[in-house]
């Protein structure tokens, strides 16, 4: 299990990270998702040992990670960038990262290149970008580590590659229950890959949860009251945590936390005529839980 | 491979992935190294297979061939250097992970303990660095051990001694080599310190650059601070900046190897070394130096290693991490060049130092952010390093400056001087002394020099503001009225013999120029008045400034008891000079030094003589041509002398001279007349062995009839007409810019310093009956200073090409000689007379008569 506890990082006067607390479990595909600088990748930075906490702590499997070894072992993390091993080819990367991973296996790095087929004796350097990622992605997973970090690693991968490299990663979670942490700005990804998913925003997370539950937990209602001529406002549905309130002509649009249930009841005192509940995307959610937090994106309305 | 085997070799496989990430780099250096050492082995072993060694007598001279190998040598010597210097980038590379963000992510994610990454990237700088080192050394040794057959062979019948030399080059080759490879150690140690604390490549380079000179820089004015020995160039400064210093330690070991050479070849190296008279084993210097450096070195990796375990992934891109490093260069970098104020010219030093600070925080800053900070911590700085010189000047460097250890407390004593008048000249004399008489007068000796200079900085430290700056700290110290005794040196004795003397010799009589108090004249009242335009501050003229020291430098080293050495570097008034002189010239060593100093010189004139017979195909009848120069003042030429058989009696020679010079009283020196000089050594009237032998060899002193190779006399000696020239400067007060002299030409040059407008040439006959012929002359020049500060503005006399200060209480003196002089018309000017004046062309000359004391005076044009 990986675990932030109370944990504080700063940057000279920035703090990236404010006494955050978070539990990623094993064999979990965990998807981080934030504004930019909310502090998504130094989360993944402090899981692999890069950078130590000013304050709590960062555990692997109850261990603090910063500069030990056996847990730093457990760990791969893909960063965003593919030019530090621009100096490699495809055989000396697998070379280096075997001397520092005992796990690391020969056979499943063959079989995953055999299904991508990247250049193995030329310069990762002359790789496009998506095969650099690609190359580095079937080195970590066949560095057999039981936990890995991924900061935007699908990006520049074409789809159908996308496709072949997910199925690699799930291949690994079915097989030896791997923990994939993604950080991605795609939700659609993380949608897609993740089963849990954290919201961090000016370094605090904002929720933490199963995607399902989150998907049922906000709800875009679409309304119409029977008392037409009065305008209605947020402050009237005193029992409902609205994320977004708007009215176009005589229908109201609400973006509210809760059950299905809990809203139609807080709505019910009004009277509404129509009550159209439909589920949101985790790209709404997103949008409107930063809006709700004053990331809004019509600053330029 | 368990798990815990693989954790214990992870940081070899990062020292290797260091290697293997720097191929290239490394490969640069083994190609740099293999173009160093071995070839310069080689080229060496080659001068040794192929030039004849007849003659030869050391390895000195082994290396002059004029073969044209000595250049190969020097191209060796740059690729060495250019392969030492890499240091810096192997440790820039190996640390990458501190300077280059896209490698932090990767490097600082490996399963590895900050002090593991450390230790394997530290490995694998070394490895890339000293390994190619390494091979080219081994390959060095097999190119000398493989060579030296050829060596032999080729010189068996003319080279006995090959065994001695192959023995020296291999001690040299092994002590250079390993010497070498401790200071790569250190200097890549260093460099990885710095690299440590600064988070960018351009920071690293230049800062790894500024703090390898800075040290030693540093270090060593701070020395100069404390011993006064302004001279760089004196290994007991390197003896110090060489156990701190990557490059001190580089010049520090070049000395010592140097050192351990000219043993070898001592005497004849006359002409690059002092004439030692002892010299320290080299060893136990050398192994206390590498202990010294593998400590500096073990600390500067510790360091290191701590600044790295608390430095965060994050840092890099950060211009410096440690800014306290960044500090330390920059107070480092003003305290080097506040030193320099001891030049003089603080005002300039200050803005070169505030250019310099607020350059290196625009790039540490990257813009002017926040630049008042910056502002305020130059101040800081400056202030800092003012107050820390001032400390250390007025505390005499916490009393370091005065210190003499106790006399029992030292081993042996090391004195050296170098005199530069005729009697001593070209000869350096290193002398050390184990005598516990001699070394108990020098302590006191030192003693009283102190207490003297105390006094005289008591006395005259008001006027010293701008004195000060311009030679040392101490100097104001040694500025003291001259005795008795100096007059009657520079006047009686030396006064044929000094340098000044002879380089007027054959260009112009010595001329006497009287520049006169003048007065200033109010344009509306007429009135006259003398002082108004003084400068009290300014007591000479600036062009004066520089001539008044005619001081005797004296070096005093201490080895005591304990094992620490102190040294001291002093520049002695004539008194000093004198006393120090009695202390050494009655001694054993002096002697047996000035007679090495013969005796080398002798072989070396041989020799050359002998190489000339040589290439000019003429038969070895071999002579011996000895220079003499009579102090007769009816003759200033200079006479040779063969002598058959000369390397015979080379050895009896100087074993008589050094017979001569032992018996020789310290009276004896100050008051034997110099009958002439010997291979430049004076041979005194007392030196009655020396003088028996050469008689018998047909050299007599005065007798130059006899003498063989007669050189050109032709000349007419200044010294036949006793004529002695002087001038005198007014002082300062005297000194107008406004004044105007009605109807006179001579107005517009009148007050300036370089061009006198009165050119009086004064003669004087000048002979032991000055005093009675010329009081007035007599007492000026009795009252003459070479040394002497002081706040007041006192008159100047320029007497045989020198200046002379006329302390301000014998003004009157000074007015005297003028008055006497009967210059009616300079004494017009000083009263205005414009009819005296008054267009006046003039080229005057006046002349003191020897008939009846007066000063007469003559008019031309």
């Amino acid at each position: 299990m990986m675990q932030l506890q109370q944990t504080v990082k700063q940057f000279g006067d920035f703090k990236a990270l404010d006494c955050v607390d978070l539990e990623i479990r094993e064999g979990t595909a965990f998807g981080l998702l934030g504004s930019n600088g909310a502090g998504k990748s130094t989360i993944l930075r402090l899981f692999s040992g890069i950078y130590s906490p000013e304050g709590g702590k960062v555990l692997i499997d109850g261990e603090n990670v910063y500069d030990n070894v056996a847990a730093k072992q457990k760990v791969f993390f893909i960063n965003d960038e593919t030019i530090q091993f621009a100096g490699f080819t495809l055989d000396q990367l697998k070379k280096f990262y075997m001397q520092f991973y005992p796990n690391f296996s020969d056979a499943i790095f063959e079989r995953l290149e055999s299904m991508i087929q990247l250049p193995r004796n030329r310069r990762i350097s002359t790789y496009s970008k998506g095969m650099k990622r690609q190359a580095i992605i079937i080195t970590a997973i066949a560095c057999c580590t039981p936990y890995l970090l991924l900061d935007e690693a699908f990006d520049g991968i074409d789809p159908t590659m996308r496709i072949i490299v997910k199925r690699m990663l799930v291949d690994a979670m079915c097989e030896r229950n791997l923990t994939v942490v993604i950080s991605s700005h795609n939700l659609k990804e993380i949608n897609e890959m993740c089963d849990t998913a954290a919201l961090l925003h000016k370094g605090k997370i904002i929720f933490n949860r199963q995607l399902d539950s989150l998907k049922g937990a906000v709800h875009k209602v679409q309304a119409v009251f029977a008392d037409k001529e009065r305008e209605f406002t947020a402050a009237d549905f005193p029992g409902l945590e609205i994320l977004h309130f708007e009215k176009t002509q005589s229908i109201y649009h609400i973006i509210a936390k809760g059950e299905e249930d809990t809203i139609r009841a807080a709505l019910a005192p009004q009277n509404p005529v129509v009550a159209d509940m439909v589920p949101l995307t985790l790209e709404e959610i997103f949008i409107y839980e930063l809006e709700g937090l004053g990331y809004d994106s019509n600053v330029f309305a | 491979m368990t798990a815990t085997s693989l954790h214990k070799s992870l940081p070899f496989r990062n020292a290797l992935r260091v290697v293997k990430q720097n191929q290239k780099m490394t490969i640069v250096t083994c190609i740099l190294q293999l173009l160093g050492i071995p070839l310069g082995a080689a080229a060496l072993m080659w001068e040794l297979v192929t030039e004849s060694h007849d003659g030869k007598e050391d390895f000195i001279d082994l290396m002059d061939t004029g073969h044209g190998y000595e250049m190969y040598i020097v191209i060796a010597a740059l690729f060495l250097g250019v392969a030492v210097f890499m240091g810096m980038f192997a440790a820039i590379n190996s640390f990458i992970e501190t300077h280059k963000k896209t490698k932090v992510d990767m490097l600082y994610a490996l399963p590895l303990t900050g002090t593991q990454r450390f230790f394997s990237d530290y490995a694998g700088g070394c490895i890339m660095y000293i390994v190619p080192y390494m091979i080219a050394v081994l390959l060095g040794w097999g190119v000398i051990f493989g060579l030296s057959p050829f060596v032999l062979w080729e010189n068996d019948q003319e080279f006995a001694s090959f065994g001695e030399f192959m023995g020296e080059i291999v001690k040299i080759y092994a002590l250079a080599t390993l010497g070498l490879f401790f200071l790569m150690l250190l200097y890549y140690s260093l460099s990885v310190l710095v690299t440590v604390c600064c988070g960018t490549l351009f920071e690293s380079i230049y800062t790894n650059i500024l703090l390898n000179g800075l040290i030693p820089g540093t270090v060593a004015l701070i020395i100069a601070l404390v011993t006064n020995d302004l001279s760089f160039e004196f290994e007991y400064t390197w003896q110090i900046i060489g156990f701190m210093s990557p490059i001190g330690g580089l010049i520090y070991l070049m000395l010592l190897i140097s050192g351990e050479i000219t043993d070898t070849i001592s005497p004849s190296s006359y002409q690059f070394a002092a004439v030692q008279t002892t010299s320290h084993d080299m060893i136990p210097s050398y192994l206390r130096w590498i202990f010294a450096i593998f400590l500096l070195t073990a600390v500067l990796t510790a360091g290191a290693w701590l600044l790295y375990k608390r430095r965060k992934a994050e840092d890099v891109g950060k211009p410096f991490i440690y800014t306290a490093a960044y500090y330390v260069m920059l107070t480092l970098a003003t305290v080097a060049v506040l030193c320099a104020m001891r030049t003089g010219v603080f005002g300039p030093v200050l803005i070169a130092s505030a250019i310099g600070y607020f350059i290196m925080e625009v790039i540490r800053k990257r813009g002017f952010k926040r630049f008042w900070l910056s502002v305020i911590t130059y101040v800081a700085t400056v202030g800092l390093s003012i107050g820390g010189y001032f400390l250390l000047t007025a505390t005499g460097c916490f009393g370091r400056v005065n210190y003499v250890p106790a006399s029992v407390g030292v081993s042996s004593v090391r004195v050296e001087f170098h005199a530069d008048d005729n009697i001593y000249r070209t000869y350096d004399y290193v002398l050390e002394y184990t005598d516990r008489d001699v070394i108990s007068e020098v302590t006191k000796f030192h003693r009283d020099l102190i207490g003297f200079q105390k006094s005289v900085k008591k006395m005259h430290s008001p006027g010293l503001s701008n004195r000060r700056n311009e030679y040392s700290s101490n100097y104001y110290a040694l500025q003291d009225p001259l005795s008795e005794e100096m007059l009657k040196e520079r006047y009686a004795k030396l006064v044929y013999t000094t340098q000044e003397y002879d380089s007027n010799y054959y260009n112009e009589f010595p001329s006497y120029t009287l520049r006169l108090p003048v007065a200033n004249v109010d344009d509306e009242s007429g009135e006259k008045s003398v002082g108004d335009w003084l400068d009290p501050k300014n007591p000479l003229p600036d062009e004066a400034k520089g001539h008044y020291i005619d001081t005797h430098q004296v070096r005093l080293t201490y080895y005591t008891l304990t094992g620490s050495t102190v040294h001291r570097v002093y520049d002695l008034n004539a008194d000093y000079w004198r006393r120090f002189l009695d202390i050494v010239q009655g001694t054993g060593l002096y002697a047996e030094a000035t007679s090495k100093g013969m005796s080398s010189r002798m072989t070396d004139q041989y020799t050359e003589y002998v190489s000339y017979l040589k290439k000019n195909m003429i038969p070895g009848n071999l002579r011996l041509q000895m220079t003499a120069t009579p102090r007769d003042a009816q003759d200033t030429a200079t006479h040779s002398a063969y002598i058959k058989d000369a390397p015979q009696k080379f050895e009896q020679l100087w074993q008589a001279y050094r017979f001569d010079l032992e018996a020789m009283t310290a009276e004896d020196f100050r008051t034997s007349e110099i009958k002439g000089y010997l291979s430049g050594l004076p041979m005194y009237s007392k030196c009655a062995k020396s003088w028996e032998l050469l008689k018998e060899w047909g050299i007599e002193p005065f007798n130059t009839a006899e003498w063989i190779g007669y050189a050109d006399a032709t000349y007419d000696s200044a010294f036949h007409n006793q004529w002695m020239g002087m001038r005198i400067y007014a002082p300062d007060q005297y000194r107008t810019a406004s004044v105007d002299y009605p109807h006179s030409t001579l107005t517009t040059n009148f007050f300036k310093y370089g061009d006198p407008a009165y050119e009086d040439t004064i003669y004087f006959s000048y002979d032991d009956s000055l005093e009675k012929t010329y009081p007035e002359l007599y007492a000026l020049l009795s009252a003459a200073r070479k040394n002497y500060v002081t706040a007041e503005n006192c008159y100047v006399i320029n007497f045989n090409g020198t200046d002379y200060i006329i302390p301000e209480k014998d003004s009157d003196l000074a007015e005297a000689v003028i008055a006497k002089g009967s210059f009616c018309m300079l004494d017009s000017v000083m009263k205005n007379d414009p009819f005296v004046t008054g267009g006046a062309s003039v080229d005057d000359s006046q002349f003191f008569s020897d008939a009846d004391g007066a000063f007469s005076e003559q008019y031309f044009g």
